[in-house]
């Protein structure tokens, strides 16, 4: 459960993110749209506790974020390529992120075979360092680190960026099956309105900073969406 | 176009995130320049006094002439430690229709903006001007000068080429420094008198045109192959700082065993062997073990001066790496510092790795460096005070120095044209680290007490050394409140 407060920021006089109240309850596919520049990876930021809040607060599970560093353990994401180790190879990245997490061989291999289908044979067992890889294959890697925890909350910033569109299905389809199977939360921000609204139930619409639109999934989502942004 | 170059690195530099630290460290650099040029000055005027009194002889041309290549000799040591290479992020202008020759040689040309530059003409200049005039002509005096300051670019040149060459690793520097060193101690022995042989080249720089020629012909040739080389690697992709190939085992398993810190460590090396600029800490370390042989044999044991000396020696010799490798301690994962963040990896953890890193090589160092307990029992003493304060005080200084303000590094270093190489910046960010056991012993030299002294130091380490918990503790509290700071620079720029 994900409770935003007053969250703010700004930088000098310009407010970047201004939120008032937004609540994600478990379980939930949450959607994140919006323009350039609208306050996505912004708010991401915030709620991972990577950036300092003007004012307000992230509460995780009714914790705030800024006070301890528990959630860690059960909050995966995946921003941009500086969550990635770059001088290793995908394989010691993974046993690296299974030693922090203190997850079994076991655990590491059945969450890895679950990204075969992704992965096309491509990414494990290859002399490459994750630096090598294309930026498709680096994203691959990212999401596969993200959700390697089995974390209650997934984030992940773009994730359809960059896939070539098997890989794009692929991952709808594990996202549909992750929440499934165990109820997992998933923070999705995109720029793909067809991606996002096929996924996600809830939309959030973020314009300047501000929430706009907060939308329940439906089949008129991705027609409301295209007629805002036409403006 | 050259204005605007200018310009745009001196927003560079004030803009920069780390402005605070930079401007530190130019005060001091400015600082320090000033008190050397101005005993270069003093020197200068009164050379031709200063060598008939150390030497007795009034055929002071003839002396000089003999010491120059000495002179040279150390300038190509010196500028090896503390000379960078020059950099420059031209990325962003080489889509713009910029000749790339503007940029070279602007480039090269700013890389002569240093100290070096000016010490041969300052220190020679009134000496050639005066004595050597009076001795031949005016022509003669400035065809003197200018042969030694010519000489001096070729010099500053030429080893731009032969570091731009190897890369920004320290293999032929090193190697160059290992071939000078015992040629220079040679000569001292007296087997070889290398001042004799170079200096009839002096002398008839001031009589006949053919040195001139030379060095200006040397300095020619030197700068257009460089230039040449600067151009020929513009490519991005031709250039890479780091390693493509990715097998071979390169982690520690027994490192296993000490959990998560265990862990950081293991990464840390994986880092430091995979990429170039990190392994120049590692070669660095190792050129400077040799440090000792320069110093220990002239020492005067039981005087003072032989006291600050193997202190000096002995803080260098297990504290390098630590002193080079801890200025980027958290720039070295800038490129990945969010996973830091976001994954549960405790910065205790995380400074505690650094600690331990750190101390470990310290310790190999001064075992490496067992041997000079050939120069006496005191070299080992305080070497081992020194290791201790290396780790029990140092580390910790290290540590909280590193998280002001730090720069984010490329440890790929895609751009062509960018190498950063130890320079005297690197050097400044050092000062409290070898000055602090030198100026904690000068109350025990004044007072005679110098094994005190260093027993004293020692055991601050061995303090250090046992509190360690508390100190850590302390030096990730900091980091945990410097972390948006230093996230945010790491993720511009």
């Amino acid at each position: 459960m994900i409770t935003i407060e007053n969250l703010k920021k700004a930088y000098g006089n310009e407010v970047v993110l201004d939120i008032d109240r937004l609540e994600i309850p478990p379980g939930q596919c949450f959607g994140l749209v919006g323009n350039n520049g609208a306050g996505k990876t912004t708010l991401f930021r915030l709620m991972l506790d990577m950036i300092r809040p003007t004012d307000g607060k992230v509460l995780i599970n009714g914790r705030d974020v800024r006070e301890d560093e528990e959630w860690k353990r059960y909050v995966g994401s995946y921003l941009d390529e500086h969550s990635l180790v770059d001088f290793l190879t995908p394989n010691e990245f993974f046993r690296f992120l299974a030693k922090i997490y203190n997850l079994s061989s076991d655990d590491l291999k059945n969450h890895l075979g679950k990204f075969e289908d992704l992965f096309q044979g491509e990414i494990l067992n290859k002399n490459k360092y994750i630096r090598d890889l294309s930026r498709g294959n680096m994203k691959k890697v990212g999401i596969a680190s993200a959700m390697i925890a089995f974390p209650d909350i997934v984030m992940l910033d773009e994730p359809f960026e960059n896939l070539d569109p098997s890989s794009q299905i692929k991952l709808k389809k594990m996202i549909h099956q992750e929440m499934a199977d165990r109820k997992v939360t998933f923070l999705i921000s995109s720029h793909d309105l067809n991606h996002v609204t096929d996924v996600c139930e809830r939309i959030v619409l973020l314009e300047k900073g501000k929430a706009i639109k907060d939308i329940a999934g439906d089949e008129n989502t991705l027609a409301t969406l295209e007629a805002y942004f036409q403006q | 176009m050259l204005i605007t170059l200018l310009r745009h690195q001196w927003l560079r530099a004030i803009r920069s995130s780390s402005r605070g630290r930079g401007c530190v460290t130019t005060v001091v650099l400015v600082f320090t320049g000033f008190v050397i040029f101005s005993q270069l000055l003093s020197f200068a005027f009164y050379m031709d006094r200063v060598v008939q009194e150390a030497t007795g002889r009034s055929d002071t041309v003839a002396v000089v002439n003999r010491f120059l290549i000495y002179y040279y000799f150390f300038e190509i040591i010196t500028r090896l430690i503390m000379q960078k290479l020059p950099a420059m992020d031209i990325d962003a202008y080489r889509n713009h229709p910029i000749k790339t020759p503007t940029l070279i040689h602007y480039v090269l040309g700013t890389s002569y903006f240093t100290p070096f530059t000016f010490i041969v003409p300052i220190l020679f200049t009134p000496f050639a001007l005066t004595v050597v005039g009076a001795q031949t002509s005016d022509t003669g005096a400035w065809a003197w000068l200018l042969t030694l300051i010519i000489l001096s670019w070729a010099i500053h040149i030429g080893l731009i080429w032969i570091r731009r060459m190897s890369g920004p690793d320290y293999r032929i520097p090193a190697a160059a420094a290992a071939i000078l060193i015992p040629v220079v101690l040679l000569d001292y022995f007296g087997w070889i008198a290398i001042g004799e042989y170079a200096a009839p080249f002096f002398e008839r720089a001031a009589h006949q045109p053919y040195p001139l020629m030379i060095v200006l012909a040397g300095f020619v040739l030197l700068y257009r192959q460089t230039f040449r080389l600067y151009e020929r690697n513009r490519y991005q992709d031709e250039f890479s700082g780091s390693d493509r190939f990715a097998g071979g085992k390169t982690s520690f398993d027994f490192l296993d065993n000490f959990g998560a810190t265990g862990e950081l460590i293991n990464q840390e090396i994986k880092l430091i062997i995979r990429h170039k600029r990190a392994r120049a800490s590692v070669v660095l370390c190792l050129v400077f073990l040799f440090y000792g042989l320069l110093f220990y044999p002239d020492m005067d044991i039981g005087t003072n001066s032989a006291a600050f000396l193997m202190i000096f020696v002995g803080v260098f010799v297990t504290g390098v790496f630590n002193m080079q490798y801890g200025q980027f301690l958290l720039s070295w994962n800038s490129g990945y510092f969010d996973f830091f963040i976001t994954n549960p990896v405790s910065f205790r953890d995380y400074v505690a790795s650094k600690f331990y890193l750190m101390a470990c090589v310290s310790g190999i160092c001064y075992l490496l460096a067992l041997p000079y307990v050939y120069f006496g029992w005191e070299v080992l003493v305080v070497n081992t005070a020194m290791v201790f304060y290396n780790v029990g005080v140092n580390s910790y200084i290290i540590i909280f120095l590193a998280m002001w303000e730090p720069q984010k590094i490329d440890l790929n270093q895609k751009s062509a044209f960018s190498f950063q190489g130890v320079g005297a910046a690197q050097w400044v960010m050092a000062l409290p680290l070898f000055l602090g056991p030198i100026m904690l012993f000068i109350p025990f030299a004044i007072l005679d007490l110098r094994l005190q002294g260093i027993l004293f130091i020692g055991l601050l380490g061995i303090l250090g050394i046992l509190f360690q918990k508390t100190l850590i503790a302390l030096c990730s509290r900091r980091l945990v409140r410097l972390k948006y700071d230093i996230t945010s620079s790491f993720r511009s720029e």
